[in-house]
């Protein structure tokens, strides 16, 4: 949700670096996780 | 639903002065305004290939290119189409929409936005560039099946690596678009009451995140096989080129609903606009989308009965397939339901939604024949298949597109676009695209192969109507064009709500949107 106050909006953005941060990894992961199911 | 909350007070900047406002912007509209550009220039690049396809295939026998050029067409054309053009579409509705319709300032990551869209053209010329190497581009076919691929000259890593650009920018759109929808929502925005686009670019972003890692592993596989000495697709040293079928199409099924999905949503934002009514069951069009999502990777292998499998997978794949049946008639029956008794008039983009409508339908009803196993026997490879995809992703996909830019152009230009040159592009559309692709069944059913540059004169008079349909449709859209620039330089100015009390939240912004929106959250009531 879209906050005014400072503070709120500090929290926004942890959680908007956090959120990009675990896709960012679960796409690499999958990626590199993918190659490896062949190898095993 | 909601007060007007755009504010001028952003006093610092407007847009920065010449090319250093697109080259760096971080802003979402112009962003948006990008993709779409690139996306409206490689329909040209992709439609003048088809060109050379159709030319070719005009009469029997070889005209004007040699086997492996044409070979080269078929491949560029259809990456240049689906990873080029209306993926990179569908990505500019997002950047300019998903804020407007969710009351966000902008996307959450806009520095990555800008890397997204940059990418693209870097890996699009790559990509062309191709053509220019010894060997020439790839000519294996959009699926990349080795071995052939592994076949091309000194253009493979050249076209790999632009494969994984491609996928690289698709992944951080993905990203920026799922992180904006969950955390940037206006206030009262609750998930089930966002707008059907938003919806199924939600779930269209979960999906590049869930396959094109696998596109890029299988298409690195290739690059080691290649030169690092592997052999996971080289049957020679122990390898199976099968599974890259395997893997490909479990990339290469959600990929179809990636493109669809979007245009999905862009349909379901205009016919209720131009119905006046709310579009019907909302909620079931949501999960009817999340549905199709799921199913769509448990049916990958329906691309490949023919490769041999055992019974048991050739029933489940073919029982999973035509299930998604089930799910896309909710959609349509939904839409039809919003019409049903609607007050109904008929704009250039509800034209384009009606149009979408009956065709998408053929294009899924000839997905069902293709989906039972010992009927595919017969059709796969053929020109039915072309016939059938061509359906889905033309008059649908590209029907959507091309609809949406005119419902939501006069909220990016502040002016209305010629109705009637727009109603003139629909029809020439309508009637070229059905004249192109509509003998192609009949063609594909009575034998005839898909991929090759001759044919046996039996199939001549289709052809020769196709490839008149190809020509007709592929100058049709240089009206499209002519409106666009049109419309941009001028014309009667549009007001905020533009059409009669469309709902959504982009309708409470003037018209042009400004340049920064929803500074402040909106209300919505």
């Amino acid at each position: 949700m879209t906050n005014m106050t400072a503070e709120k909006n500090e929290a926004q953005r942890r959680t908007i670096k956090r959120t990009a941060i675990i896709l960012g990894l679960l796409a690499v992961g999958w990626y590199f996780g993918f190659m490896a199911l062949r190898l095993l | 639903m909601s007060e007007a909350a755009t504010h001028d007070h952003h006093d610092d900047h407007g847009p920065e002065k010449g090319w250093r406002r697109w080259v760096f912007s971080t802003n979402h509209k112009d962003i948006g305004t990008m993709y779409l550009v690139f996306a409206l220039t490689m329909l040209f690049v992709g439609g003048a290939m088809s060109f050379v396809i159709r030319a070719e295939l005009f009469q029997p026998g070889l005209q004007f290119v040699n086997p492996d050029f044409f070979n080269q067409m078929t491949t560029l054309h259809a990456l240049i189409m689906v990873f080029g053009m209306i993926m990179p579409a569908f990505a500019g509705f997002a950047n300019w929409m998903i804020p407007l319709q969710i009351g966000a300032p902008d996307m959450a990551l806009p520095r990555m936005n800008n890397w997204s869209f940059w990418i693209l053209p870097f890996a699009g010329v790559m990509l062309l560039s191709t053509l220019f190497m010894e060997g020439g581009a790839p000519a294996s076919g959009w699926t990349l099946y080795p071995p052939l691929v592994l076949q091309m000259g000194n253009g493979f890593p050249f076209a790999m690596f632009s494969v994984h650009l491609l996928g690289i920018s698709s992944i951080m759109a993905a990203i920026n678009i799922i992180v904006t929808i969950l955390n940037l929502r206006a206030p009262g925005m609750t998930l089930m009451r966002m707008p059907m686009f938003v919806w199924t670019w939600l779930i269209t972003a979960y999906l590049l995140i869930a396959v094109m890692p696998v596109l890029a592993g299988g298409v690195t596989m290739l690059i080691t096989d290649q030169f690092f000495g592997t052999s996971f697709f080289q049957a020679a040293g122990g390898g199976d080129p099968v599974l890259f079928q395997h893997i490909f199409w479990f990339f290469g099924h959600p990929e179809v609903y990636i493109i669809i999905l979007p245009a999905f949503g862009i349909i379901s934002e205009i016919i209720p606009t131009f119905a006046r009514k709310p579009l019907f069951g909302h909620d079931a069009m949501v999960y009817a989308v999340a549905g199709i999502a799921f199913l769509s990777f448990i049916v990958w292998a329906h691309h490949m009965f023919t490769v041999g499998m055992p019974l048991a997978g050739q029933l489940f794949f073919m029982m999973s397939t035509t299930l998604i049946a089930i799910p896309t008639a909710v959609k349509v029956f939904n839409w039809t339901a919003t019409m049903w008794k609607g007050a109904m008039t008929f704009e250039t983009p509800m034209l384009f939604a009606i149009g979408f409508l009956f065709m998408f339908t053929i294009g899924g009803f000839s997905g069902l024949m293709l989906a039972i196993a010992p009927a595919d026997f017969q059709y796969h490879d053929s020109y039915f298949v072309v016939a059938h995809f061509h359906y889905v992703l033309v008059p649908g996909a590209l029907f959507a597109a091309i609809g949406g830019a005119y419902y939501w152009m006069p909220k990016w230009t502040g002016h209305m676009y010629d109705e009637k040159l727009g109603k003139i592009h629909f029809w020439l559309s309508a009637v070229f695209v059905n004249l192109t692709f509509f003998p192609q069944h009949f063609v594909g059913l009575a034998g005839m192969p898909r991929r090759i540059p001759d044919y046996s004169t039996q199939f001549a008079d289709f052809n020769m109507m196709s490839s008149v349909g190809a020509f007709g449709f592929g100058l049709s859209q240089l009206l499209l064009v002519y409106v666009i620039i049109k419309c941009v330089r001028g014309g009667e100015k549009a007001t905020a709500e533009v059409w009669d009390h469309p709902p959504g939240l982009e309708w409470t912004v003037p018209s042009p949107a400004p340049h920064h929106t929803f500074d402040e959250p909106p209300v919505l009531k």
